[in-house]
């Protein structure tokens, strides 16, 4: 009985310095949900997620989606076999090959010529999907535009993405994870087109023309009246939206306690060389782009390892 | 400078003569020449010595050698790719390291960090970027007058992104205009030659072809029967060899777009009809009905045309069936991606690639200047 108190003792000072330590500790370090397995995927995006124009092209249509070289959704089927298209290894078929095919679904929300502004609406789309795993590869159309008095400041911008970040924290299933790329420095896509022209039997300066009518986009990175300063602020804006996107995830990623929030700058930080873009428009992502975006991207995400 | 001249990317060079069809010295007989002009110049022994230094060996089977020269010909467009890349990924690391020494060397020079000279750049003649002020109203209303905002769009908005992007784009001028000037100074510049689009030695087989075999210019057509894209490739080379009779030789590979059921079925038919020798009259048939009113093109009509074009009813049935001909359309595309065609309607002509979207007036110069240098070139 005597012996019974320093144990006692010891007991209630340990229960009361662990209570202490928890209590001083972040909740996102003890208090996470166990997160879900990836088999629903959702992406979120714009003309990139598609794979426009990535290995297929409809001289008719201009905008051709391609979605089996989707970095994101891309898939093999029969006519990807008869015409030996490149298999991208996409996050889709990663997540069948490492967790099964059961239960399995492949939702794309993006859409071509999305901005920041479309958060909201394809976000909701992946909450009433059920999204287990969201990829959020958006902000190129923010850059892209047909004037530079179309770009948005950064207080519009992080509103857009704050706005479709909520939707996700209050609608996604509890351990759902949010995976969000940087903004691709399109820039660097720009600078390839003069070692694509005549190279490919194309010319993309007269493609790049196009913007002058508005019947291509990006304006603001692509049109021939541009200066060296346009593109520039261009890209400016670009690093500027990247470090909001950034930011906000890693916020995020604190604060809720429901949910895996990741981001990644290796989209961002990409030197692409002439066979990763397109060579029909001389600007999207081609088929090895997106397998290379698909590699990496999941190399470096929340299911890599 | 540079007494060489530009640096260029090292590859074995395909002598034109070997990759222009017709007229040309057959690739395949080509190590034999090289071999035969080794034997007159040299005596014996060094011929053999001289002949295997100069060769890079690829593979070895039952005793003989294979050499790289015997096998790049035919993937010359895929191999110029890669050498684009390798090209692409040298000139950017060129022009960081151009970029980081000028200022390196200017900052050192002027005894300065290389952030307080970007400073000064930034700031101009006044020296000094802090100072730079932002656009004035003035600015931004004539900015605005020449480009009109989105309807709907909120002013303040608008004008708030319109002083963020002039404020900037002012620094970044100055900044750009005093690079270019340090650059200048330093003699900076990229040495190194971008590769140079090569000719394909594509092995056409027993594709269906037609024209003279002596014909100075070989155009390989990858293209579907069922697109119209492709068609209206196909008119334009009915076009060329009507203006031109006897100056080209037209082979037809098969090559589809996704999900072209249409171009599938009728490249099934169209094996078949090669097999029954009336490849061409198919063809043709399938292509003018493609470039005419928009209608079904499903495949009952592209049976009707088959038919006209003479093919045998049986031939017709298998073609339809599960798998028949399929083995042969996919092996038609196989070798259209093994060369690098990026898409169909695609064209080697005497092994240049060119896209089938090629305007006609741009096919008919490189025709007529692919003739010419056959007609110049000795025989």
């Amino acid at each position: 009985m005597h012996s019974a108190r320093p144990l006692r003792r010891f007991a209630l000072t340990a229960c009361a310095v662990t209570l202490i330590a928890l209590l001083a500790l972040p909740a996102s370090v003890f208090a996470k949900d166990p997160q879900r397995k990836p088999k629903r995927l959702s992406s979120v995006g714009d003309s990139i997620t598609e794979a426009i124009n990535a290995e297929e092209f409809n001289p008719f249509v201009f905008i051709t989606p391609n979605h089996w070289a989707s970095w994101a959704n891309g898939y093999r089927g029969f006519w990807e076999w008869l015409l030996g298209r490149t298999n991208v290894d996409s996050h889709n078929q990663r997540i069948t090959s490492k967790y099964g095919s059961s239960g399995r679904k492949n939702y794309m929300e993006a859409l071509s010529g999305a901005d920041s502004f479309d958060l909201g609406p394809q976000m909701t789309a992946s909450v009433s999907h059920a999204a287990d795993y969201v990829t959020v590869f958006m902000g190129h159309n923010d850059v892209c535009q047909n004037s530079f008095a179309d770009i948005p400041t950064d207080a519009e911008f992080e509103a857009n993405v704050r706005a479709g970040f909520e939707r996700l924290r209050t609608g996604l299933p509890n351990g759902a994870t949010v995976y969000t790329a940087g903004i691709v420095d399109i820039y660097k896509l720009w600078q390839l087109g003069p070692q694509l022209s005549g190279a490919l039997g194309i010319s993309c300066e007269v493609i790049w023309a196009a913007t002058l009518l508005e019947i291509y986009p990006c304006s603001t990175m692509l049109s021939p009246t541009n200066s060296e300063a346009d593109r520039q602020y261009t890209r400016s804006r670009n690093a500027a939206f990247n470090a909001i996107l950034e930011e906000l995830v890693a916020e995020y990623d604190a604060a809720d306690t429901h949910h895996y929030w990741e981001f990644t700058d290796l989209t961002s930080t990409t030197n692409f060389v002439p066979s990763e873009v397109s060579p029909f428009d001389c600007f999207h992502p081609s088929a090895k782009g997106q397998k290379r975006l698909a590699a990496e991207t999941w190399g470096a995400g929340p299911f890599g390892n | 400078m540079n007494p060489s001249g530009p640096a260029k990317l090292g590859r074995c060079p395909i002598p034109s003569t070997a990759r222009s069809h017709g007229a040309a010295l057959p690739s395949r007989l080509l190590p034999l020449g090289v071999a035969v002009a080794h034997f007159v110049a040299l005596p014996f022994p060094a011929l053999a010595e001289d002949a295997g230094a100069a060769r890079t060996p690829l593979a070895t089977v039952n005793g003989r050698t294979l050499y790289v020269d015997e096998v790049e010909g035919a993937l010359a467009f895929r191999i110029f790719q890669h050498e684009l890349d390798i090209y692409s990924l040298l000139a950017a690391e060129a022009e960081r390291r151009i970029e980081a020494e000028v200022l390196a060397d200017a900052a050192r020079a002027r005894g300065l960090s290389v952030e307080a000279l970007l400073a000064e750049l930034e700031g101009g003649a006044r020296g000094d970027a802090s100072a730079v002020s932002g656009a004035s109203p003035a600015e931004i209303d004539r900015y605005l007058a020449e480009h009109p905002p989105a309807p709907g769009a909120d002013p303040a908005a608008v004008r708030e992104r319109v002083a963020q992007y002039l404020t900037e784009r002012a620094r970044l001028d100055r900044r750009i205009a005093g690079l270019a000037a340090l650059r200048e100074a330093a003699g900076a510049r990229v040495l190194l030659a971008a590769p140079v689009a090569p000719r394909t030695d594509f092995e056409i087989g027993a594709s269906p072809t037609r024209g003279p075999a002596s014909a100075p210019v070989s155009i390989v057509h990858f293209a579907s029967l069922g697109s119209r894209a492709g068609a209206r490739s196909a008119e334009n080379l009915m076009r060329l060899v009507a203006e031109r009779p006897g100056e080209i030789r037209w082979t037809h590979v098969h090559l589809l777009a996704e999900r072209d059921e249409a171009g599938l079925y009728a490249a099934r038919l169209a094996v078949a009809a090669h097999e029954a020798g009336r490849f061409w009259p198919f063809h043709d048939a399938v292509v003018a009905a493609r470039l005419g009113p928009a209608e079904s093109f499903d495949a009952k009509r592209l049976d009707a045309i088959a038919a006209q074009a003479g093919l045998p009813a049986r031939a017709i049935r298998e073609a339809g069936t599960e798998g028949g001909r399929l083995a042969a359309v996919k092996a038609d595309i196989d070798r259209a991606n093994a060369a690098g065609i990026p898409r169909e309607p695609g064209l080697f002509v005497n092994g240049l690639f060119v896209s089938g979207l090629l305007p006609y007036e741009e096919l008919r110069e490189l025709v007529r200047r692919e003739t010419r240098a056959a007609s110049e070139s000795p025989r």
